[in-house]
C-alpha cells in the first residue's frame, strides 16, 4: 500500500496560490502604409508639357 | 492543494512549442472593407473568406523562430528580433493563424486589435493597405505558472 503524503511543504497551505494558467501569447506590431506615388511631380510635368 | 509546474517542466513545455513555428509563418486575415469578420472557432477550422476574411499578409518566421526558455522562465520570444512582410491585400487585420513550415498545418490562432484593444496580437494600425509593411516587433509565448 502506497500512502500519498498529506502535506509536502508549508507553502502549499498559502491561501493566495495562483492556479496554473494556459499558455499565453502576446504580440505587438506596426503597420507602415505604402509611400504615395509621386503624382504631384507627374502633374507638374504635365503642366510644363502643355 | 495547488498545482504547480516545476521549472524544468515549464521550460520543457514552452520549448516544445517554439520549434513548431520554425520556418513557419504568421498569416493575418481580415475583411476587405469594414465588413464583419469572425475568428474561426478553432485553429483546425477551414478558413472561409466570406466568414473569416481574406489573407492580408503572410509574415515568415526565422528558421529558428523562437528563443529557448531556461531557468524556469517559461517564456520564449522571437529569435532574431522583428519579422515583417509586404501586405498583399487591403483589409482590416482581425486575427492571425500561425502555420508550421508546410504553410498548411496550424499551430495556433490569435485575435488582433489595435493597440490597447485587448487582442493577443496588437498593431498600431490595423487598416492594412496593399504594398504597406506589416511588422511583428515582439511575440512572447509563456507558461505563467
Amino acid at each position: 500500500v502506497t500512502t500519498r503524503p498529506l502535506v509536502t511543504d508549508s507553502e502549499e497551505l498559502m491561501p493566495n496560490d495562483l492556479k496554473t494558467e494556459d499558455i499565453v501569447v502576446v504580440a505587438s506590431g506596426t503597420f507602415v502604409p505604402p509611400k504615395p506615388k509621386p503624382d504631384d511631380e507627374k502633374d507638374k510635368e504635365t503642366v510644363k508639357a502643355s | 492543494m495547488a498545482f504547480r509546474l516545476a521549472n524544468a517542466t515549464k521550460d520543457g513545455m514552452i520549448n516544445a512549442f517554439g520549434p513548431l513555428c520554425n520556418s513557419g509563418s504568421v498569416k493575418i486575415y481580415g475583411p476587405a472593407s469594414g465588413a464583419a469578420t469572425t475568428q474561426p472557432a478553432t485553429p483546425e477550422t477551414t478558413i472561409v473568406s466570406g466568414t473569416h476574411g481574406s489573407l492580408l499578409v503572410s509574415i515568415p518566421f526565422a528558421t529558428t523562430a523562437f528563443t529557448t526558455s531556461s531557468g524556469g522562465a517559461g517564456n520564449i520570444g522571437l529569435n532574431g528580433g522583428a519579422i515583417s512582410a509586404t501586405v498583399s491585400a487591403s483589409g482590416t487585420a482581425s486575427w492571425a493563424r500561425v502555420f508550421k513550415t508546410d504553410g498548411t498545418t496550424p499551430v495556433f490562432d490569435v485575435d488582433i486589435t489595435v493597440n490597447g484593444g485587448g487582442g493577443s496580437m496588437t498593431f498600431d494600425n490595423i487598416s492594412f493597405i496593399t504594398g504597406g509593411t506589416a511588422t511583428i516587433n515582439t511575440m512572447s509565448i509563456s507558461q505563467p505558472m
